[in-house]
């Protein structure tokens, strides 16, 4: 165990590892080349090992000591590592320190990270073809992304977790827009960036409104500092916290901020499998699990919202699952739904259900992505459903993968997805709201919505499955040319294999009731989150479990029955038999033209109207002003030629006239002014006489 | 120290009289020599900051690296320098750019090369002029050297319709500088006419009553200085200054001019009538945060990639002016959040902008055109250039981690405590700033390579030169900006506190 | 002695008013001048006669205005003198020796 610890303490290193591996591969480019594979992977699984002795300093406890520090301190785990810098300095009279810190949530994000990205740089490797221009600008995006993603999982405090959600946000765009020659990359990857980041302003501000109440950021500060503002602040404390959580939804894709998660998989498969599966879209979860200490401490109607609007979501996406054509969009529907079921744990209080699940679906979602790929990879870049069937024979490897990752998600008894889904359905059948007053059918609500799901999730996937691997090939040519992926592809779809079907037996809450075994309730003692009791009644597990079950079970059942038994004629009846419903889940509820006029034909309306007032009134002022500037100037010339200087020409023609008088009298006859003079002279004294 | 600084390019610009127009190196080596020679008089003025003694003195209280002589002191004119936080980093802002700006022009500017380098360095010596100044007649001295070289190297070397451009700067600016001498003016005479220096100033008319006259002095002040920062609405000369100017004098435009406007702000009107400025703070929020959104608006209907770019500094000077607004009516430890995030939102504009119209200017240079509808695929055919591109563009957005983000965080840290959820309108415009900065990479970068573009040669070692350094200071402020946090700390509590006092 | 002064008044303006009457009336510029001069001498006249009648206590005083008389009297020399050469260019260039007929002044 002290051995383990030296790599605890020294966490760092996982952060600087891949941050390292992307500049460098930036830097050497030209010459890595293909081999930046080998570089990124190598490095990467380092990190995981990293990661790993990590997970298992921390999983092994000695971290119990410092709890007492922060006694009393709800929904804080106490960190296991923590280290501080001073990288803000001074601002005003608070000094921000960025920091980083392991526990145990932490700790299993950190190998699912590692891993899941050390699989998906030596998949890629196989995946793109000979004639990719650009291998290595994607291998470099991936390890800034993940860069990004572990920053995100060790920061310590709102802010550095901002910087590394976006740097995430950055790295989704660029690998989104990786084929950028293409329209729907270009689009995809812009809609990506500016749906997350209208969450994100709104997250920015809930930040605002958190350090305006706790003047810190950090998880440690939030926690200690916000249940003395409760009292004084609550509705803001809220209004701060639901603000919090709209980016949340931006990163994980809820309703309504989703529709940017489908146009995401214009990126490459492997990417997606990374960013839009495993890893990205599930930090909107991971902040709604580590910022707890705001949601516990928020009015109850917070986490009633967001578990609404998690239960909302993932019955919407699902529904909208069932009749997607396109395998990668089939699998991103389901990620939003899956999503939404994690957000609704969290806010049924589950926390722990929620974590649980998002480990879980990392691992089978990154599968089934990958498996996707294959498919698409074998397929000669096909992604239609409809084009594919049969595949089972051509590529057995990918099938069982598949199948394995299917059945995970399908919620199929023993793989993992079954032991998350049900820890998470019943975190919604025992949910009792606290500081809310609601009916008995609104808290029943989120477990229906969740039941639903579940069996919509196992119906979809099961058409999915059964139209690309079952049945008869329906493209022949496309067919007889799918091959088997080699081996760097195949090799990290067993590894993640073997998880999705095992990871759950980590939280076996029946098997265990069952056989006994400390260790199947792992994850249930490491996601401890204090502040959260979480008891259930054995008989209402069962029930949950027995319930969960059949719902999965009805879905598979279902799907077979449509697409083996039915013919397809049948189901096309059926359909024009349902067509406005069909209509409007075929077309994703519309939410996309909503949306479109809504904000993007407004904004551009708009836009180019200041832009016309701008050139047109505003500039057309400052000109106008000018204009009678030059007008006035004009006026004022005229003003001085004519009226002014008439008024001196005036004066001198007047005393030109007069002088014209005078002229006359200078005769230049000296006897006459002579005369003149003693006139002029006589009159003075006669004057002067009289005057005295 | 100061007046080295100030006055050095100055004393070259007259030993380059003497050398003839023909030698054109060599009067390039010069006057780079004469915008180094600032640039080194700083570093152990930034190096000893924290070393160097703070003035006690009435006419510096709070300064370093005061020099003070008697001018005219009959009507209490003095030759008097020093600077604190807000000076100090805008000083060393102006002391980089210049010298960046003249490796731009070098090969870019062929014409008239003796006249415009002569020019360049005469701006030089105003603007770092004004950021030392502590008197306002001498502030205004300088305040007024900037604007005729602007005038001549926008209006000589400048584009098609350059000559109306020159005098729409010339005459938005000088209408600002004269209305702000009036208001001083009256300030001056308010304080009892004994002293033009602007601490001593602020001590006496920051406890005027709030009049009609000391409401238009202030006025009077912010909008000269709204002019030249630009605020909405005094900001339609920027557009059109930017597209005619020539690329180097843009940068030192959007780098340096504008932030004339928000130091003065900083130094000059809130200071001297705090006051007023609290009870009307509404206003300048208003203007600010119509701005945001305004400008962002406006940038994304343009058409010039150029002038897209410029209205894009409007939007960031906002987030200045709503800052300074919040920190005029808010509680001392919450002002000095805003100040500091306002102020460093202008510092990272100081930083990102110049790179961006320089990047703007590369594509002009190769292409010879800036219209958004022609420009296109531009990662395939240049792709270092275009990563340099998207790379400012990003941090121009505000992307975290990149200096941008950091003053508007703090900025709308600050701005919440005062106007509560309209911080959500500067929001929406960061959004939109965002959604233009797309569009416009995926219209100029992303796509296939153009024919009629292809062959275009990629970045030059020169081109490396003038952005790295720029670069690297945007990213390294962006994860570490404790450097300017500690450079500004003490000014902000003093101005705070100044703030605090007025009209108490 | 004591003679009335209304006499030699009496004699000044005679001399005056004569010499004043044949300056206005005379076209000959030569008599004008002659008439001018005579115009001159009733003035002395008039100066000494005053200055007898004023000053006859103080003799010192008394002198003055006949030395003032004695200047007048070579000044008018010199102007006549002035004046006959004045005339006599007129007459040189413009063959006329009337007034009437010499109106270079006319404006």
């Amino acid at each position: 165990m002290h051995f383990a610890e030296t790599f605890l303490h020294s966490a760092w290193v996982i952060l600087a590892l891949p941050l390292l591996t992307s500049a460098l591969i930036a830097a050497f480019a030209r010459s890595l080349q293909r081999k930046a594979w080998i570089f990124g992977t190598g490095m990467m699984l380092v990190a995981l090992f990293w990661s790993i002795m990590t997970f298992i300093a921390v999983a092994g406890g000695g971290h119990g000591a410092a709890e007492a520090a922060h006694e009393g301190a709800k929904f804080l785990i106490e960190p296991a590592w923590h280290i501080q810098w001073d990288a803000w300095g001074q601002f005003g009279s608070y000094n921000m320190k960025m920091g980083l810190q392991v526990d145990g949530l932490t700790a299993v994000m950190l190998v699912v990270v590692t891993l899941v990205s050390a699989c998906v740089q030596t998949y890629a490797s196989a995946y793109f073809d000979g004639g990719e221009k650009r291998f290595t600008r994607f291998y470099a995006a991936i390890n800034l992304f993940t860069t990004g993603m572990l920053g995100l999982v060790l920061a310590d405090n709102l802010f550095l977790l901002l910087v590394c959600w976006e740097i995430m946000g950055l790295c989704s765009y660029l690998l989104i827009g990786h084929w950028y020659e293409q329209e729907w990359p270009r689009m995809g990857q812009i809609k990506a960036f500016l749906t997350t980041r209208v969450g994100d302003v709104g997250m920015m501000i809930g930040i605002f409104i958190l350090f305006f109440l706790a003047k810190d950021l950090t998880w440690v500060g939030l926690a200690e500092k916000l249940p003395e503002v409760i009292a004084e602040h609550g509705a803001l404390l809220g209004l701060g916290a639901f603000l919090l959580f709209t980016g949340a939804m931006g990163k994980s894709a809820q309703f309504p901020l989703h529709t940017w998660l489908p146009d995401a998989m214009a990126g490459p498969t492997p990417g997606s499998a990374l960013i839009h599966a495993a890893t990205m879209v599930a930090a909107g979860v991971y902040l709604v699990g580590r910022a707890f200490m705001v949601y516990g401490n928020a009015p109850g109607w917070v986490l009633v919202v967001v578990a609404f609007i998690g239960a909302f979501t993932s019955l919407f996406a699902a529904s909208i699952a069932t009749l997607r054509h396109d395998i990668k969009e089939v699998l991103a529907y389901s990620t939003i739904s899956q999503l939404g079921y994690m957000i609704m744990a969290l806010g049924l209080g589950g926390w722990a259900a929620g974590n649980f699940h998002m480990m879980t679906h990392a691992f089978f979602k990154a599968l089934l992505f990958f498996a996707a790929g294959s498919v698409i990879h074998a397929h000669h870049h096909n992604q239609f459903l409809h084009k594919m069937g049969g595949l089972r024979k051509k590529i057995p490897i990918t099938f069982a993968v598949w199948m394995a990752g299917y059945l995970a998600l399908a919620g199929f008894p023993g793989f993992s997805g079954f032991f998350s889904k049900d820890e998470l359905l019943l975190a919604a059948w025992t949910w009792h709201p606290e500081g809310v007053h609601m009916a008995g059918w609104l808290l029943k609500l989120p477990f229906i919505m969740g039941l639903t799901t579940a069996f919509l999730t196992a119906y979809y996937m099961t058409r999915a499955t059964y139209l690309a691997f079952f049945g008869k090939p329906r493209d022949h040519h496309l067919y007889d040319h799918a091959h088997e992926s080699p081996w760097q592809m195949w090799a990290p779809m067993a590894v993640l294999a073997v998880l999705s079907v095992f990871s759950g037996w980590g939280w076996a809450a029946l098997p265990n009731e069952w056989f006994g075994g400390e260790w199947m309730l792992f994850f249930e003692h490491l996601f401890h989150m204090p502040g959260i009791e979480h008891v259930a009644e054995a008989s209402a597990a069962h029930a949950v479990t027995a319930m969960a079950t059949t719902a999965g079970l009805t879905g598979i059942g279902l799907g077979l029955l449509l697409y083996k038994v039915v013919s397809p004629n049948t189901r096309a009846k059926w359909i024009s038999a349902g067509k406005p419903i069909y209509n409007l889940v075929r077309n994703k509820y519309y939410v996309d033209e909503i949306y479109n006029v809504l904000f993007i034909e407004t904004t551009k309306v708009l836009s180019k109207g200041i832009s016309w007032f701008d050139g047109n009134v505003v500039d057309a002022i400052v000109n106008g002003l000018g204009k009678v500037g030059t007008q006035l100037a004009d006026a004022t010339g005229w003003f001085d030629k004519t009226v002014v200087d008439r008024l001196v020409t005036i004066w001198a023609d007047i005393s030109r006239g007069i002088a014209a008088q005078f002229k006359r009298m200078a005769t230049g006859l000296v006897q006459q002014y002579m005369l003149t003079l003693v006139i002029v002279v006589v009159a003075s004294v006669v004057l002067f006489q009289v005057i005295r | 120290m100061l007046s080295l600084i100030v006055f050095a390019p100055m004393a070259m610009a007259l030993l380059m009289l003497f050398v003839p127009k023909t030698q054109e190196k060599l009067l390039f080596i010069l006057a780079g020599i004469g915008s180094l020679i600032p640039l080194v008089a700083t570093l152990p003025l930034l190096a000893g900051w924290s070393g160097a003694a703070v003035s006690t003195e009435t006419y510096a209280k709070g300064m370093r690296f005061v020099e003070h002589f008697n001018w005219i002191p009959k009507v209490g004119v003095s030759y008097t320098f020093g600077v604190d936080g807000f000076a100090i980093t805008m000083i060393a802002l102006s002391v980089l750019l210049f010298p960046i700006a003249i490796l731009a022009s070098y090969g870019y500017i062929k014409t008239r090369v003796k006249d415009y380098l002569i020019l360049l360095l005469i701006l030089m010596t105003g603007t770092n002029g004004v950021f030392s100044a502590l008197d306002f007649i001498l502030f205004y001295v300088f305040w007024e050297i900037v604007l005729l070289p602007m005038y001549f190297l926008i209006g000589i070397w400048g584009g098609a319709r350059r000559e109306y451009a020159a005098i729409k700067f010339f005459i938005y600016t000088l209408v600002g500088s004269v209305v702000m001498l009036v208001g001083a003016i009256y300030l001056y005479l308010q304080a009892g006419g004994t002293s033009f220096n602007i601490l001593e100033l602020a001590t006496k008319t920051s406890q005027l009553p709030v009049t009609g006259l000391t409401t238009f002095a202030f006025f009077a002040l912010v909008v000269g200085f709204a002019v030249k920062v630009p605020m909405f609405p005094f900001h339609t000369w920027l557009p059109d200054a930017h597209v005619e100017a020539p690329t180097p004098i843009s940068m030192l435009l959007a780098g340096i001019l504008l932030k004339l406007g928000s130091y003065a702000m900083i130094r000059i009107s809130h200071p001297l009538l705090p006051q007023v400025a609290k009870q009307y703070a509404w206003v300048l929020f208003a203007l600010g945060v119509a701005g945001i959104l305004y400008a962002a608006l406006a940038a994304m209907a343009q058409k010039d990639f150029k002038k897209q770019v410029a209205y894009s500094s409007v939007n960031h000077m906002g987030f200045f002016v709503i800052a300074l607004s919040a920190a005029s009516i808010l509680p001392r430890d919450m002002a000095e959040v805003a100040l500091q995030g306002g102020y460093i939102v202008t510092i990272a504009h100081g930083i990102i902008s110049p790179i961006f119209f320089f990047a703007v200017g590369m594509f002009y240079e190769r292409t010879h055109t800036r219209d958004l509808g022609k420009l296109g695929g531009m990662f395939v055919t240049i792709p270092v250039v275009s990563f340099m591109t998207a790379f400012v563009a990003f941090a121009n957005l505000g992307l975290p981690g990149l200096a941008g983000f950091i003053g508007e965080f703090i900025t709308l840290t600050g701005v919440y405590p005062a106007y509560g959820l309209w911080v959500l309108v500067a929001g929406a415009g960061l959004v939109i700033t965002a959604a233009w900065h797309l569009l416009t990479m995926r219209n100029v970068l992303l796509g296939e390579g153009k024919k009629e573009y292809a062959g275009l040669p990629d970045v030059t070692t020169k081109e490396k030169l003038i952005f790295a350094p720029l670069a690297v200071l945007t990213v390294l402020f962006g994860v570490w900006p404790a450097p300017i946090m500690n450079l500004l700390h003490d000014a902000v509590q003093t101005l705070s506190q100044v703030i605090a006092l007025g009209g108490k | 002695m004591n003679l009335p002064i209304y006499l030699p008044l009496g004699l000044g303006a005679l001399l005056f008013g004569m010499g004043l009457w044949g300056a206005l009336t005379r076209t000959n510029a030569v008599r004008i001048l002659m008439f001018i001069e005579i115009m001159l001498n009733g003035v002395n006249l008039n100066l000494i006669t005053f200055s007898r009648y004023y000053y006859q206590t103080n003799p010192e005083m008394a002198t003055r205005a006949p030395i003032m008389t004695l200047f007048i009297m070579t000044v008018a020399a010199a102007e006549a003198s002035v004046g006959l050469a004045l005339i006599l260019n007129v007459v040189r260039n413009r063959g006329v020796v009337d007034v009437d007929k010499v109106n270079l002044l006319k404006g």
